[in-house]
Formats: structure tokens, C-alpha cells, sequence
């Protein structure tokens, strides 16, 4: 009984400590490694979004790695906007994806029907 | 009981037994039936059809030297002469691209997945911006692979690449080509596959970890263990079902590796891989259907014991 006891006191303690009003070591630590591979994470993707902002003859006077002295701008997208075909690709992804979508939910969730006799039937 | 309303007024009420003509039992009604046939058999054909077939006739093809034209008559018929070639290393590429497909293996299962599982861990407790961390991690997973290849050829591109500027090579002159050299460009391609797999591994470990008991963690907390024991003696253990489902889908993942290597430089050069060979000799270079069939017979093989481990862990009820 008195071990039950205790358990419950730790669990209802417990929320308290962790809504932290004295910071413990433990977490600075951690947050500083998270955001630390967080940084590393989304770097690539930072890179690639920043290279996308560059005018082409910023990049091609400078390299691709260097401080942007031409200035950033939407120039690249307005391109793409313009001259891609976008429609043409945004029909083709529709007819994958929608069919796609719509069969698999469809037969899916048809196979998922079993005979009440069948083991694991009440899911 | 499943709600399928019977078919007349006068129909016995599904789950009550029902006498047929031939005087046996059945739970269901014949309207119920007809519905599980339908129900079931347009999902099983599809899966026949679409899945099956191809399958059967892969390994039909592979027994002959044809070349995707024409009919295949008697003289087509080699035997086994495709997977001699294969094994005896007449295909020079095979070899290797059996190689590359176990590096790959090995670097996911001993380095990413390991990475993935720890950022769950990590990611478990209820620390503030868990949700933000846990979306930079994932946030690789949602994008195309073709993206990721071109990411990645942004920082490893010889001159033009972030990693090689970044350290100074390319002033010195000691350029590394990463995507060029065949001793290293495997690697800097399971940099960025491991980008996208780490978040993919930790969404699932973390799903995993919120399922288990948390009185399991308070009474070894209160036994006195420390943070490592809890995980490996005492959280590790009872995930157990997920520790075989991200071993699987590490396995499959390495297995069906296809993408980043084709977009890199078609698979050529130090990435072969087994799927980029079945494409050129099957679909696009040659027309080897037979020899590229043979080829995708053994990536089969060499599949299927994690795919039935899959299959038999995700099909076992959960209740148990």
C-alpha cells in the first residue's frame, strides 16, 4: 500500500519540477545539442532556398558560395512562374495522385472488412 | 459485429445463425457474404493482377534471353543461363551493386536509424519545442528524393559546393570531388540519404515510445534507474515490436534504394545499385528484359526475408 502511495506522490510531483522553475543543467544541455543538430538539419535546405534567391549573374561573378553582393531576389521564381509549364505539371500530378488517393482508401479500407468470425475483428 | 443490414425484411439479422440448404450452420447471411466476397476479392484481385502477375512473370522472363519484342518462342528459353552470368561475375556491375546495397544496409542500420532513435529519445520527454524539433528533423522526409539529390549536389558540387568552399579546398586546391570519386561518392550519397532517414525513423520511434505505459519508466525510476538502464533494460524491450518494424523498414529502405544514385549520376561510376541495374537492362539502355528480370529475381530473394518478418509482425492482432 505504502509503495502505491508513493508512486502517486512522485507522479503527481513530478509535472511541477518539469514545468521548470529552477533550471537544471541537464536541459540547457540538451536544448544546445537539439538546436545545434537542428542547425545542421535544416542547413542543406537553407542553402538550397538561399542559392534559389540569387540572380544568375550574381553567381556566376562570385561562385555559388559567397555573400550576395547583386542583393537577393524573387527574379528566379518569377521565371519559373512564367516560362515553366506549370499547368502541364500540375495535371500530370493531379492524375497520379487522385487516383492514387482514391484507390488505395477505397480497397483498403474494403480489405479491411472482416467476417466476424475471423480473429481480430473488433479493431 | 459488422453493421451490414440484411438484404430483405424477413432476412435473419446479421451474426444469427442461419440454417443453408445443404442444413449447416453459418454466422452470416448469405447477403453478408456476398458482401465479404465483394468486399475482399476486388482488393485480392487487384493486389493479383497488379502485384502477383508481374511477379510470376519476372521470374518467367528471367529463364530467357528476351529482348521485350516479339513473342518468346522455345529458342528464347535459356535455362539458367542468366543467373550463371549474373553470380559467376560475367555482368561486371553486379557484383558491386551487391555490395553497394549492403553498404547502404550498413550505413542506415548502424548509423542513421541508430541517429534517428536517439533524437526520439531525446524528443520523448516533454521538453518545450519538441514539436519544432521534431519538425526540422522531419522535414527532410517530406520532400522528393529528387529534391534531396539536389540539395545535396549543392553542398557537395566540387566547386561550386558549400562543403568544399566552407573548408577552404577549393582556394587551396585540394578540390574533393564527393559525387565524382567512385571510393567516396557512395558515402557523401548516404549523407543525404541518412537526412531524410534519420526523421523518417524518428517519427516512427517516437510514436512507439508514446505508447509505452509510463508507470513501466516511474517504477524503474523508483528502483533507482538511471535514464540509460530505463531505456535499455526496461523501454527497449517492451518496443520490441517497433524495434522490428524500424529494422524492417531500414532493410526495405536500402533494398529498394534507387533514386538518389540516378539523379547523382545514373547509377554509374561507384553507385550501382541493384534497381538502377534492373532499369537500364529492363527499360531504358538495352531492351535485356530477361537478363534485367534475372537481376530483379534476386533483389527479390534477397527481399523477401524482411518483407515476411514485416508482414507477419503488422499482421498479428494487436491485442495479444
Amino acid at each position: 500500500m505504502s509503495a502505491t502511495t508513493a508512486l502517486e506522490q512522485k507522479a503527481v510531483v513530478r509535472p511541477a519540477v518539469l514545468a521548470g522553475r529552477n533550471i537544471r543543467p541537464g536541459r540547457v544541455v540538451l536544448h544546445a545539442f537539439l538546436i545545434a543538430m537542428c542547425a545542421l538539419w535544416i542547413f542543406p535546405l537553407f542553402w538550397a532556398v538561399y542559392s534559389s534567391l540569387r540572380p544568375i549573374s550574381d553567381t556566376v561573378t562570385h561562385g555559388y558560395v559567397s555573400l550576395p553582393a547583386g542583393g537577393l531576389s524573387l527574379e528566379n521564381f518569377k521565371a519559373f512562374w512564367t516560362e515553366a509549364d506549370l499547368p502541364y505539371y500540375y495535371a500530370n500530378t493531379l492524375v497520379i495522385v487522385v487516383p492514387s488517393v482514391v484507390l488505395i482508401l477505397l480497397l483498403a479500407s474494403m480489405s479491411h472488412l472482416h467476417a466476424p468470425s475471423s480473429p481480430g475483428a473488433s479493431t | 459485429m459488422t453493421s451490414v443490414s440484411p438484404a430483405r425484411k424477413d432476412a435473419p439479422e446479421a451474426g444469427e445463425l442461419v440454417t443453408t440448404a445443404k442444413g449447416r450452420y453459418h454466422v452470416l447471411t448469405r447477403y453478408d457474404r456476398r458482401v465479404l466476397m465483394v468486399m475482399v476479392g476486388i482488393p485480392l484481385l487487384a493486389d493479383v493482377v497488379l502485384i502477383w502477375w508481374p511477379t510470376v512473370t519476372s521470374i518467367y522472363y528471367s529463364l530467357t534471353n528476351w529482348d521485350g519484342v516479339g513473342d518468346i518462342t522455345a529458342q528464347n528459353f535459356i535455362g539458367l543461363k542468366n543467373y550463371q552470368f549474373l553470380l559467376s561475375g560475367g555482368y561486371f556491375q553486379f557484383w558491386p551493386a551487391v555490395a553497394h546495397n549492403f553498404i547502404w544496409l550498413a550505413w542506415l542500420t548502424f548509423i542513421a536509424t541508430p541517429i534517428g532513435i536517439f533524437f526520439a529519445v531525446l524528443l520523448d520527454r516533454d521538453i518545450s519545442g519538441t514539436r519544432i524539433y521534431q519538425s526540422v528533423f522531419y522535414l527532410p522526409v517530406v520532400l522528393s528524393l529528387v529534391v534531396v539529390g539536389f540539395i545535396w549536389e549543392l553542398q557537395f558540387s566540387p566547386t561550386d559546393g558549400f562543403i568544399n568552399n566552407a573548408f577552404g579546398l577549393v582556394k587551396s586546391g585540394n578540390i574533393i570531388d564527393w559525387l565524382g570519386n567512385p571510393r567516396i561518392n557512395l558515402f557523401a550519397v548516404l549523407v543525404a540519404a541518412s537526412w531524410r532517414h534519420v526523421g523518417y525513423m524518428m517519427v516512427i520511434y517516437l510514436a512507439g515510445l508514446k505508447s509505452v505505459d509510463p508507470t513501466l519508466r516511474e517504477a524503474a525510476k523508483v528502483d533507482g534507474a538511471n535514464e540509460v538502464q530505463i531505456f535499455f533494460r526496461v523501454v527497449f524491450p517492451v518496443m520490441a515490436p517497433i524495434n522490428t518494424v524500424i529494422v524492417v523498414l531500414t532493410v526495405i529502405e536500402s533494398l529498394r534504394a534507387f533514386d538518389l544514385a540516378f539523379i547523382i549520376n545514373q547509377g554509374k561510376n561507384g553507385l550501382e545499385l541493384l534497381s538502377i541495374l534492373i532499369t537500364n537492362n529492363s527499360i531504358s539502355e538495352s531492351t535485356r528484359v530477361g537478363f534485367g528480370s534475372a537481376i530483379a529475381v534476386i533483389l527479390l530473394v534477397i527481399s523477401l526475408g524482411p518483407i515476411i518478418t514485416f508482414l507477419s509482425q503488422a499482421m498479428r492482432p494487436s491485442r495479444s
